[in-house]
């Protein structure tokens, strides 16, 4: 394959992939996180494409096993992205994100957790 | 690598109905919710489906059936790996001061899992192609996928199996330093030069393929231990990026443009989770709690 068309669209695809995936909301992004690991799970496409087409019994053992982790890897994804859809509220009682400011990358608003370790001191 | 798929007429339709599912999941409505979720999840099994048919139909046959059972058998693994976990092990400082933690670890726990199987499935894949390719001097990039591929997968397997480890209780905490960080970066880019000399001398790649196999192991195990536990989200998203980027690597090999695209679609996907805070539906936050 040339490689200035896989650049291009290589690129095409990030670019267009920058534009569609939420940033807004941090539970959305949960959800984006698990979208890219279910896209991700794709490579059992890649994989089971070299096992049917591997030449050497070396090739075709190394590509089985890559299928199969990546059939495991493909299917824990997808689960784990339908639970998070189900567990979505209903518009009515979905939570707003909090409006203060919170620490990058935390997992827990600071505040909250300020005030429950104040809450355990004897 | 001897594989060579070509994107045909299927690779197009399922192109759209993933960019569809990708819109139907991040899109949103006024009232805030996604349009439709559980078509778009309807859509990404299809689109795999009619990937999984052509790749399969396509063939000579003679290892249809190997690849039909190695499928079924890692479906079968897949409800271990993503099993909701009820009573967390990890009883540490910060389980006790959330209660709901062990149902993010649980999840995240999940991610961690999912980033061991496809840093598995991206080293074996860069393997079988050092092992396929003539080592000639006009084949230096498929030499030099294939070694990029080994040293992702690897680092993906051993940071996400660390991540895991971390998550589940069986490692102790540890507070990241400055010097961590700085061996970190060192045995990074000694990794990196190993892996570009194998792809320069491919006489004697296998000893330096070998150093650099163990250092990307070491890689994986430090990258993970040197950031807090509350940036696990950050060290996910890394690696998902670094699967895409493999993804996109093997689009290339396998002159598939359909994997191209995907790639990128994964590593922009991936890009936005290194900062900033992520949470989950299916996780009950203590702001949750105090509504």
């Amino acid at each position: 394959m040339d490689p200035v068309i896989a650049l291009y669209t290589v690129l095409l695809a990030v670019a267009l992939g920058l534009s569609g995936f939420v940033r807004g909301d941090a539970r959305r992004r949960g959800r984006g996180l698990l979208l890219a690991a279910a896209l991700a799970g794709f490579m059992l496409v890649a994989a089971t494409s070299a096992l049917v087409n591997a030449t050497s019994v070396a090739g075709m053992i190394l590509t089985a096993l890559a299928v199969l982790f990546a059939a495991q890897s493909a299917t824990t994804a997808f689960s784990l992205l339908w639970r998070e859809i189900c567990c979505e509220p209903p518009a009515k009682t979905r939570p707003m994100p909090p409006t203060h400011p919170l620490k990058s990358g935390s997992l827990v608003p600071e505040s909250s957790a300020k005030s429950t370790k104040t809450a355990m001191l004897p | 690598m001897n594989v060579g798929m070509q994107i045909d007429l299927i690779g197009w339709f399922a192109l759209i109905a993933i960019l569809a599912a990708v819109q139907g999941l991040s899109g949103q409505q006024k009232s805030g919710r996604a349009p439709w979720p559980k078509a778009a999840v309807g859509l990404l099994i299809l689109a795999m489906g009619m990937m999984l048919s052509s790749v399969l139909l396509t063939s000579d046959g003679s290892n249809t059936l190997l690849a039909g059972i190695m499928i079924l058998l890692g479906m079968a693994a897949a409800p271990l790996s993503a099993r909701r976990k009820d009573q967390p092990k990890a009883v540490d400082e910060q389980a006790a001061i959330e209660p709901e933690a062990g149902g993010q670890d649980s999840i995240l726990g999940g991610l961690a899992l999912i980033t061991i199987g496809g840093g598995l499935s991206v080293a074996l894949l860069g393997l079988t192609g050092w092992l396929e390719t003539d080592h000639d001097a006009y084949t230096w990039d498929l030499r030099l996928i294939a070694v990029v591929g080994l040293f992702i997968g690897v680092w993906t397997f051993a940071a996400g199996l660390m991540l895991w480890l971390r998550l589940n209780g069986y490692l102790p905490q540890s507070t990241p330093t400055r010097t961590q960080q700085r061996v970190v970066f060192a045995v990074f880019t000694f990794a990196l030069g190993l892996g570009a000399l194998a792809v320069i001398y491919p006489a004697v790649a296998s000893i330096l393929m070998s150093l650099m196999v163990i250092l990307a192991l070491e890689l994986g195990a430090l990258s993970a231990l040197s950031v807090a536990i509350t940036s696990t989200t950050r060290v996910l998203g890394r690696h998902l990026g670094l699967i895409g980027a493999a993804i996109a690597m093997l689009g290339y090999v396998q002159a598939s443009l359909f994997l191209l695209a995907l790639g990128g679609l994964i590593v922009a996907g991936a890009v936005h989770y290194l900062r900033g805070r992520v949470d989950f539906y299916q996780i009950k936050t203590p702001f949750d709690s105090s509504r």
